[in-house]
């Protein structure tokens, strides 16, 4: 009555249940699950959200000419029309010289120094200002002088082009090269398209939509308009289309062997299928509360988890399975409705086996992990709870099922020992046991997307600067301020000719308290500046009285009358990209990002003493990446060792020395199963791990089944309930094994293999254990 | 004249002498000159200071070796900058049947040859550019342009020893005209 109570509450609750997707939570607690998850937050430019389309030359072309310049042009604007998309961009914002005159040039005394202690005096000393004369008047002789002609009233000093070289040096690795004002590769070959969906990335239908429409209408629009161009695409709306779509098809296919299989198992095994609600209903049972508590503490259920939980069918349906086999003709039991001791106590050990492989995972440092050991603990208990509770009433009221009773699996002893020698045999791999270190070893998407993806991404400028250097502050100015010291630090380094290149948004917004130095600087020069810079320009062949607007914004900059520049001050204009890629607005404050490049080989890496500031964290994806996914893979073996010695402790507890022949066919078939991948050549990952754990949960209970039967006739009705219950699983993972998406094969292959080799060596352990029983 | 319309390779040294508003005095310079029909220019300015700019299409890159700088600059970016360098592309390659969309054209004949005068028709050009005075030896080759801007500066580029018509090699094509 209260079991059903529960289970009611359960469904009632898993009617709110919200699905998860979100692969973050399988990162371990930590700075690293941290420092990945700001990581994602960088958005350094438009290019790394949405679709990006590359439209390659036709090949042998060396240049786009006017029919690829006419299909790229028509093929955005036919994309545009399809109302399919936010935006399709394809080059740079339109307004950017405007913003620029509007917001920048104002400021132009306050933003022009590097270092405003030292740029400061440098730049208006009378040798600096002769320099800069003498720039002006080479500036003015040469054909491509006319914006410095332009500027010169205003700034003969060029101080605005030294800001412009910055960010043009500092910025430009954000946006692709521009050529006739389409982004285009560096090399010229590939026009670049960014389009941003109005469906969210994981609107998998809508997105298919959207991937079938730009296939379709480059499709119509190159042959046409410019044979042999080529369209390459990118982004995470195809990864989750396609992902999605193979998922799809894999749950189906697998869904549908393994639910055809169980039931011509069971027609095979009973000569009917009238058992089957007997199984059913104590896995959804468990099912139903594991959902239930699962939505009650979190509200949602990661779709993984769910994955995992479907994988539990196999060891849920032990219990009922050995319970039918053995009390269908029962007599003592149909008499008397009670459940003979020792098959309780076989299945409570079976059962506290189980739950303690699975439970074993409640440590790990993964969130992910250890909702899926709630979750599996939680199914496993209720599966075995709705077992107990339902299945032998209705049992003793039900017509006894035909269940074959002459299935007698011992095997002659001779064979024992050579079978556990050819179990044991792979394990003599283990010393090559290799982890899984490569992160994209785990990414099952489609090659062709893969190299799609790594050929459309080192199109990007940014791909060149992997490393990122974030800043952190409590709000955004303290951030900036960090960032110009990082600035700073990566400008003396390229001076010194050592420094990885760069992109910072310091070019573009460097601190209040940045701006204000230089402010103070210039104050501080001496009051002669107007009359020493009027005779350096006369002594130059300047006209002087030419350049009176010059002098009157120099007067009021040295009065402190130029506000700062302001990240706000950049909304809703074409500059606030690049704010908005390079400086984030996060929960617990701000972050400014700093693009750096790569590591050299061999050197000592540069950015290191970066890190002495506390309110610095270098990141280098890459490295991050394989050290978590190390870590995983680390974390999860050790645990399926802690995971092997609660069990062996659990079975000598409950069994004596005989619990330890219960343990061995599962410990070896592990160790075989890894020795076997090893020898296959596949780098262990943390899925392999994970599945090593339902090997060990279930594998157990074969042993316990087996060697729990006192007389002939148990050993028989074991033998028969440990076949029917391999052989569904076996069908049901054997049937991933054969899956598309990687991380079902690897756990099908595992489980597969691990639980058929499980299932010998304890045959054989049987044989030895009880070659002295009478048969 | 036919023989300035029909100018397919140029090479050339010159003098520009620029009156700017902002100096007390012109400024002068020096370097040669390299056109190739339809759209690529080399100028190389060698004093007072050095700087080369290469057009090749829309695309531009301007070296400054003196200042260790070379940038690449695409002309589609700016309309003004896109219509001031073909028009001197197309006045060195004698293209007046193009030029005449875009200005006003008058050819005088001259004692010492042709003087023909370009005023814009309108925007863009007008902005940068009142005038274009392009004087034309009695053999056809270019000897002078002068450039009207509309801030009051002027620019008068006297070219000699002008070689018309002199094929490029595949290595001078290479070394002038890589942008």
């Amino acid at each position: 009555m209260l079991l059903g109570l529960l289970l009611g509450l359960a469904l009632w609750q898993s009617r709110s249940v919200r699905l998860e997707t979100d692969i973050t939570r399988f990162l371990p607690e930590g700075e690293d699950r941290d420092r990945l998850a700001l990581m994602r937050l960088v958005r350094a430019s438009g290019f790394q959200r949405g679709l990006v389309l590359a439209v390659g030359l036709p090949a042998g072309q060396q240049a786009p000419d006017e029919a690829f310049g006419d299909l790229v042009a028509t093929f955005r604007s036919r994309l545009v029309a399809t109302g399919l998309f936010r935006h399709v961009r394809g080059g740079p914002p339109e307004g950017t010289a405007e913003a620029y005159r509007g917001l920048l040039w104002p400021r132009r005394f306050a933003l022009f120094a590097e270092d405003p202690e030292s740029d400061v005096p440098a730049r208006f000393s009378p040798e600096g200002v002769r320099k800069a004369l003498d720039h002006l008047r080479q500036s003015l002789a040469s054909p491509s002088g006319a914006m410095d002609r332009a500027l010169a009233p205003e700034d003969p000093l060029l101080l605005s082009r030294d800001l412009l070289d910055r960010m043009d040096r500092e910025l430009s690795a954000l946006s692709p090269r521009t050529w006739q004002g389409q982004w285009y590769s560096q090399d010229l070959q590939s026009a670049l398209l960014l389009a941003e969906t109005e469906a969210p990335a994981f609107d998998t239908a809508r997105q298919g939509e959207v991937l079938d429409q730009v296939r379709r209408i480059f499709g119509e629009l190159a042959p046409a308009r410019c044979p042999g161009a080529s369209l390459r695409l990118t982004g995470l709306p195809r990864f989750v289309v396609e992902s999605e779509q193979r998922a799809r098809g894999d749950i189906t296919r697998v869904s549908l062997v393994a639910s055809l299989s169980s039931v011509l198992l069971f027609l095979l095994f009973f000569r009917g299928v009238r058992p089957l609600p007997l199984v059913v209903l104590p896995v959804a049972g468990g099912l139903a509360l594991a959902t239930g508590l699962l939505s009650l503490i979190h509200g949602r259920v990661h779709g993984l988890t769910l994955a995992f939980g479907g994988v539990l069918i196999g060891a849920a349906i032990d219990y009922p399975v050995h319970l039918i086999h053995h009390l269908s003709h029962d007599r003592a039991f149909q008499e008397s409705g009670r459940l003979p001791g020792p098959l309780r106590r076989s299945l409570w050990a079976g059962f506290l086996t189980s739950l303690s492989s699975f439970g074993v995972l409640i440590f790990s440092t993964y969130p992910g992990l250890r909702e899926i050991a709630l979750f599996c603990a939680t199914a496993l208990a209720g599966a075995f709870a709705c077992t107990l509770a339902f299945v032998p009433p209705i049992l003793r009221r039900l017509p006894a099922p035909r269940t074959p009773r002459g299935i007698d699996l011992r095997l002659p002893r001779p064979l024992a020992v050579p079978l556990l020698i050819v179990v044991a045999l792979p394990a003599l791999a283990l010393p090559a046991l290799r982890l899984e270190s490569d992160a994209r070893a785990l990414d099952d998407a489609d090659p062709a997307t893969l190299a799609d993806d790594a050929h459309v991404r080192s199109l990007l400028p940014s791909s060149a600067l992997p490393r990122q250097v974030v800043c952190s502050g409590p709000d955004a100015q303290q951030a900036l301020r960090c960032n110009d010291r990082v600035h700073r630090h990566l400008a003396n380094l390229r001076m010194g000719g050592q420094g990885p290149a760069f992109a910072s948004l310091h070019a573009l917004i460097p601190s209040e308290d940045h701006q204000r130095r230089t402010l103070a600087a210039l104050a501080a020069l001496p009051p002669s500046l107007e009359d020493d810079l009027r005779q350096a320009l006369a002594a130059a062949g300047f006209r002087p009285d030419r350049f009176e607007p010059f002098f009157t914004a120099l007067d009021q900059a040295r009065r402190g009358q130029v506000p700062p520049l302001r990240p706000e001050d950049l909304d809703d204009t074409p500059l606030a990209e690049a704010r908005d890629g390079l400086l984030l607005s996060l929960p617990e404050g701000w972050a400014a990002v700093t693009l750096a490049g790569p590591l050299p080989a061999g050197l000592p890496d540069p950015l290191d003493s970066l890190a002495e500031d506390p309110e610095v964290t270098v990141l280098d994806p890459g490295a991050l990446v394989s050290r978590l996914i190390t870590h995983s893979q680390a974390q999860t073996f050790a645990l399926l060792w802690v995971g092997l010695l609660v069990n062996g402790a659990w079975l000598i507890a409950l069994r004596g020395r005989r619990g330890l022949w219960m343990l061995l066919p599962s410990a070896l078939a592990l160790a075989s199963v890894t020795g076997t991948l090893t020898l296959l050549g596949h780098p262990l990952n943390f899925l392999h791990g994970v599945a090593m754990l339902l090997v060990l949960g279930m594998g157990v209970d074969y042993g316990i089944f087996l060697l729990d039967a006192a007389t002939s006739d148990e050993v028989a009705r074991s033998s028969g309930s440990v076949l029917l219950a391999a052989a569904t699983t076996l069908a049901a993972f054997g049937g991933m094994a054969f899956a598309r998406t990687g991380a079902l094969v690897a756990v099908g292959t595992t489980v597969a293999g691990g639980l058929l080799l499980a299932l010998v060596g304890t045959l054989a352990v049987v044989a030895l254990a009880e070659a002295r029983r009478p048969r | 004249m036919r023989s300035f319309q029909e100018v397919r390779t140029l090479r050339a040294s010159f003098i520009d002498r620029r009156e700017v508003d902002l100096l007390s005095e012109p400024l002068t310079s020096r370097g040669h000159l390299y056109y190739q029909r339809p759209d690529r220019l080399h100028y190389a300015l060698e004093s007072p200071g050095r700087q080369e700019v290469i057009v090749v299409g829309s695309q531009v890159r301007v070296h400054e070796p003196d200042l260790g700088r070379s940038q690449s600059l695409d002309l589609g970016a700016s309309v003004i900058a896109r219509a001031v360098v073909t028009s001197l592309i197309q006045v060195l390659g004698g293209r007046l049947d193009r030029l005449e969309a875009e200005y006003r054209c008058r050819s005088l004949r001259m004692a010492e040859g042709w003087e023909v005068r370009l005023v814009p028709q309108g925007p863009p050009l007008d902005r940068v550019v009142r005038g274009i005075e392009v004087r034309i030896a009695r053999d056809g080759s270019l000897r002078e342009v002068l450039v009207r801007e509309a801030t009051g500066d002027s620019s008068r580029m006297t070219l000699e020893n002008v070689q018309v018509n002199v094929p490029f090699s595949p290595e001078e094509e290479q070394a002038d005209f890589t942008p």
